[in-house]
Order: structure tokens, then C-alpha cells, then sequence
């Protein structure tokens, strides 16, 4: 079979492969002729990997053994915060430019056992840290759907990699919505896992509280073979939650809540409201209950997020000190070579934020801030659990807006509100789920998030698909 | 209110050096930030709420106080289960 583009899901490709009517070194192939004809406009992709054909020669042989798994052979990208032995992982930062991970990640294990070719790592803003992809030390990564925006961050190299069709779905990290995000404004899926579902064993950490693993896929269904592949206990990551602790709620979902005051923040745009509007029509006419919620608190979950997550980082990003491993810089002394490395190391927003952690972790300030700050996120969560009495998936749009111009959004606080929607997930640690519905003023992919009860991805999955049946 | 002083200061504790050229921009950044974080002061905690809060450090989750069975009782019962992983419940208790 001649190609000339990539098959579109996990599905398609495994089908293919499985019929025979392409070999996995085939479908690699034509990856990385995509990659080389799209990806000097985009700047998806920060290395290729060089052994991605003998991944995928091997992947032929082990199904013609009978091994069988939805991603044998299957052609997938991974975010450059998450480690591969023997492959550089950079952060997309310049103090790790020359890192080399030493073992790989609990999700690379897991793709390598399923026999997944991992093609190579992909931009993102700099550490996590940003909601637009501008923010790498390499340069930004553009939108495959229009090159003047952003494609969304910090998973825009996943988002813009999938879109493209560069490969056929791609792993990134969410700590608060880097992976729903640029989904949304890529046109394709995203899905923030429960916290403590799957293993950060293997990330570079930015907020250890916050952070996930997500796949990033033109499905849900996709999304939900990725988690699948995913999921599960492992007692490298102290936060992961045994099976035996999971209370995995029932995958049934009637009654919908959306939180309609929020609709109506300031920054949220017209169409944004009435495609949303327009969706929760379609699903009351399908047969759900829709139900107004209050979530009055969530408008303090951005303020909340950024005094812990500078906390975190600026705990985090302490190793990165160019001593042990990554770039170093040699100063006057010890001291100096250390704010030396961290000073030309780390670009504005990952210096903005370190010092913003030391100030609010600061004697004098650490009540004020980061003590109440802990506090009003369990404000947020019982909130949030609690709603989950009250209807079964909470719906809102994935983000205020579509995606911006490249270089139009400097000022940091607004930002920064573009998280206003996917964060809340990240502070109660309760799952969430990106799906493409409508589209901008200007043609551009909007998306409308579900977010379930914690380990309730099953809900998400459920009212994703319908959603997208529900798409014109 | 953040000022050079305290921005060098934040310098020093982060040890993260800031080029002289950007110190304007970065104190007027922080006043910007400063201004949408302190929104958390308006959030007024109940009367009850006993809440300690526990620090993540690189995978690793230890309380940050001594507890006390007071504190120990409020992290059980406003943190899930399914948060709360056997071995961190055996962690606060033994303190």
C-alpha cells in the first residue's frame, strides 16, 4: 500500500498493520518523511530519534512472534520533559541542553513494552512553565493550523506534532492544563489523568502535587487506549495510588453540571459562550440532564495555582544547578556558579517563577501565601468533590479563547489566566478531558472540557465520544 | 511591595542571577503577579477548617508541622483515601 499521509488514530494504523497492508518500518518511514516536509514551518520536533527504524523493525518482528497490542508499531512523539534512557531530554531549557537521561520513565517503559515507536521528543515551553509554546529555549512551535499562532503550551510540540500528522499521538505532562490546552487549540484530544493514576517516575518535575502524564490523540479513543496503556500503581512515584485504593466510580453519566457563572468571567470570548451553549443544547436534546453548579471558589483557583506552583518550582529546580548534571557556567566561587548557570541557564519565565517561590516560601511571607494558599485549594476541592454529588461530569470550554497570535500575550498575568478553565482539575486532582467543538471567529478549533470524580475516566471517555458525534 | 532590595535578596535565595538589565521589568512583573495572587487574602477560611498543609518535595509527601492528634485527625479527614496512600497515613501517625 502506498501512502502519502499518516492514518489518523491508533485504530486506522493498527489496522493497517494488522492486515499487513503496511509493515511498522513502512508507517516510520512515513513519518519521517512528514516530519521533514512539515516540520521546518511548525518546529514540533526537537530530535528525531535516530534508532526510530530499528524501534519499528523490531516492533514487525514481535507481532510476526504474535505478540498483540493497540500500539505495536505505532508511531508516537513524547514530550521533552519526559526521560528515555540514552536520549537527551532538555526540558526545552538550556541548562539541560546536554543531559542525557540515565533511565527511562515509567510512561516510556510502558510505550516500549506495548511496542510503540517512540519517533522523538518535542517542544514545550521551557520546564512546564507557560501556555503557549513561546517559551522554549529553541524557539516556539507553531500552530499546523495557522504558522502565526501559538499552538498552545506547555504540550505544544505534542498538540502541534499530532495535528500535523506527524506522528499518530504523542505523551506530554499536564500540571495545569498543558495538555488540554493546545489539544484545544490544535483541534485534538487531551486528556489530564486523576492524580496519582499514572507514574511521574521519570519527569522532570515542575509541581509534584499537580502533575500527570496525558495523551495527546486525534480521538477520544485514542485517548483512552494511551491512558489504558498508562495507567497503574507504581512505588517509584510516592503518589501512586494502589489499585486497592481507587474508588473508581461508576462510568455512567446522566446529569451533566456546568458551572454557567463562569461563562461569564471576564476574558472569556463570545464565541467561546455561545458554541459552548450551543453544545449543552445538543446534549440536553440527546437525553442528559444539564445542571447549573456553583463553583464560586474557582475563581481563585489562578491565584491559588500561582503561589503553589512557583513554590514547587522553585523546590524542584533547585538540582538544576549545573553541578552534577547540565550546563554550568563557572563563577567566582561556589555561589556565584551557581546563580551564574541558573542565571544564563533558565529563560524569564522559569526565573520569574523561581523567585516568585522563594518569595512566597520567605520567612514573613510563607503564611500569607503559601500556607493559605494550601488551604484555599482544599477549599477548592471540597468544592469540587462536592459537586460531583450534584451531577456526574462537570462541562466547560477548555479555554477562553482560541489560539492568539505569536508574540501578542506578554504581560505574564495574562498568561496566566488562560488556565482559568483546565486548573481547577489539577488542584482537586479529579480527571479531565479535552475534546475539539466548534470553532473561533476565525475558523480555529475551539474545545469544551469534561471533568470527572477522581479515577473517573471511564465518565469522561463515555460523554467524550458522544460529544464528538455530536461535532457538525 | 518588591524592590530591588528584595529582589536581590530573592536572587541570592534562589540563586538565580538577574541580569542588571532586566531588574525594572522583573520588579514590574512581580508588582503585576503580586497583585493577582494576593487574591487569595479575600478568601475567607471557616471558622473550623484545621488543614495542614503537606509539602510535595520531588515525589515525596511529608508534613510540614509536627502533627499532633488534632492536625493528625484533620489530615485524615479532609484529605481522601485514595489521596492518602497507606504508607503516608503510617507516616503522619507516627509522628
Amino acid at each position: 500500500m502506498t501512502l502519502d499521509k499518516l492514518p489518523t488514530t491508533i485504530e486506522s494504523a493498527q489496522d493497517m498493520l494488522c492486515s499487513g497492508a503496511i509493515t511498522a518500518v513502512e508507517l516510520a518511514n512515513l513519518c519521517l518523511e512528514q516530519i521533514r516536509t512539515k516540520d521546518s514551518d511548525i518546529h514540533a520536533f526537537l530530535e528525531v530519534y535516530s534508532d526510530v527504524l530499528d524501534q519499528a523493525a523490531q516492533a514487525d518482528k514481535r507481532r510476526a512472534d504474535g505478540f498483540v497490542h493497540p500500539l505495536l508499531g505505532v508511531p508516537l512523539s513524547i514530550k521533552d520533559n519526559i526521560l528515555c534512557a540514552g536520549h537527551t531530554a532538555s526540558a526545552a531549557s538550556k541548562i539541560l541542553e546536554n543531559y542525557v537521561a540515565p533511565y527511562s520513565s515509567d510512561v516510556v517503559e510502558k510505550l516500549q513494552a506495548a511496542g510503540a515507536v517512540i519517533i522523538g521528543r518535542v517542544n514545550m515551553d521551557e520546564f512546564a512553565m507557560g501556555s503557549s509554546c513561546e517559551y522554549s529555549a529553541y524557539g516556539p512551535t507553531r500552530n499546523p493550523l495557522d504558522l502565526a499562532r501559538v499552538p498552545g503550551g506547555s504540550s505544544g510540540g505534542s498538540a502541534a506534532s499530532v495535528a500535523a500528522g506527524m506522528c499518530v499521538a504523542s505523551i506530554g505532562t499536564d500540571t495545569a492544563g498543558s495538555v488540554r490546552l493546545p489539544a484545544s487549540f490544535c483541534g485534538v484530544c487531551g486528556l489530564y489523568p486523576t492524580y496519582g493514576s499514572c507514574s511521574r517516575y521519570g519527569l522532570i518535575a515542575m509541581g509534584s502535587s499537580l502533575d500527570q502524564p496525558g495523551p495527546v490523540a486525534t480521538t477520544v479513543d485514542d485517548c483512552q487506549i494511551l491512558f489504558n496503556t498508562l495507567n497503574g500503581f507504581d512505588d517509584r512515584d510516592a503518589q501512586s495510588v494502589p489499585e486497592s485504593s481507587r474508588d473508581i466510580p461508576d462510568p455512567q453519566v446522566r446529569v451533566v453540571g456546568v458551572p454557567r457563572a463562569l461563562l461569564h468571567m471576564e476574558g472569556v470570548s463570545d464565541r467561546v459562550r455561545s458554541e459552548f451553549d450551543s453544545l449543552v443544547t445538543r446534549l440536553e436534546q440527546s437525553g442528559y440532564q444539564v445542571r447549573d453548579i456553583d463553583l464560586s471558589t474557582i475563581t481563585a483557583c489562578v491565584p491559588v495555582y500561582y503561589v503553589i506552583i512557583p513554590a514547587e518550582v522553585s523546590t524542584n529546580l533547585s538540582r538544576m544547578d549545573g553541578m552534577r548534571f547540565g550546563v554550568r557556567h563557572e563563577g567566582t566561587d561556589l555561589l556565584d556558579t551557581y546563580m551564574q548557570s541558573k542565571g544564563a541557564g533558565f529563560g524569564p519565565e522559569t526565573q520569574r517563577r523561581m523567585l516568585l517561590g522563594a518569595y512566597v516560601l520567605s520567612a514573613g511571607y510563607r503564611d500569607a501565601y503559601y500556607t493559605k494558599a494550601t488551604q484555599v485549594r482544599e477549599l477548592i476541592r471540597q468544592e469540587i468533590f462536592n459537586a460531583f454529588t450534584q451531577c456526574d461530569v462537570i462541562l466547560n470550554p477548555t479555554t477562553t479563547m482560541g489560539a492568539f497570535e505569536i508574540g501578542s500575550v506578554v504581560d505574564p498575568v495574562a498568561m496566566y489566566m488562560m488556565d482559568i478553565f483546565t486548573v481547577p482539575a489539577n488542584l482537586s486532582g479529579c480527571p479531565a478531558l479535552s475534546i475539539p467543538y466548534g470553532s473561533d471567529t476565525t475558523g480555529l478549533p475551539l474545545g469544551v472540557q469534561v471533568m470527572g470524580p477522581r479515577f473517573g475516566e471511564e465518565r469522561l471517555f463515555a460523554l467524550g465520544k458522544v460529544i464528538e458525534g455530536l461535532r457538525a | 511591595m518588591i524592590d530591588e532590595t528584595l529582589l536581590q535578596k530573592l536572587s541570592l535565595l534562589a540563586r538565580v542571577a538577574v541580569d542588571p538589565a532586566d531588574v525594572q521589568q522583573r520588579l514590574q512583573d512581580f508588582q503585576s503577579i503580586l497583585g493577582c495572587i494576593g487574591q487569595i487574602n479575600a478568601v475567607e477560611l471557616p471558622s473550623d477548617f484545621a488543614i495542614v498543609p503537606i509539602v510535595y518535595n520531588h515525589a515525596r509527601a511529608d508534613v510540614s508541622r509536627p502533627a499532633s492528634a488534632d492536625t493528625v485527625a484533620g489530615i485524615i479527614n479532609n484529605f481522601p483515601s485514595n489521596v492518602l496512600g497507606q504508607l503516608r497515613v503510617q507516616q503522619v501517625l507516627k509522628k
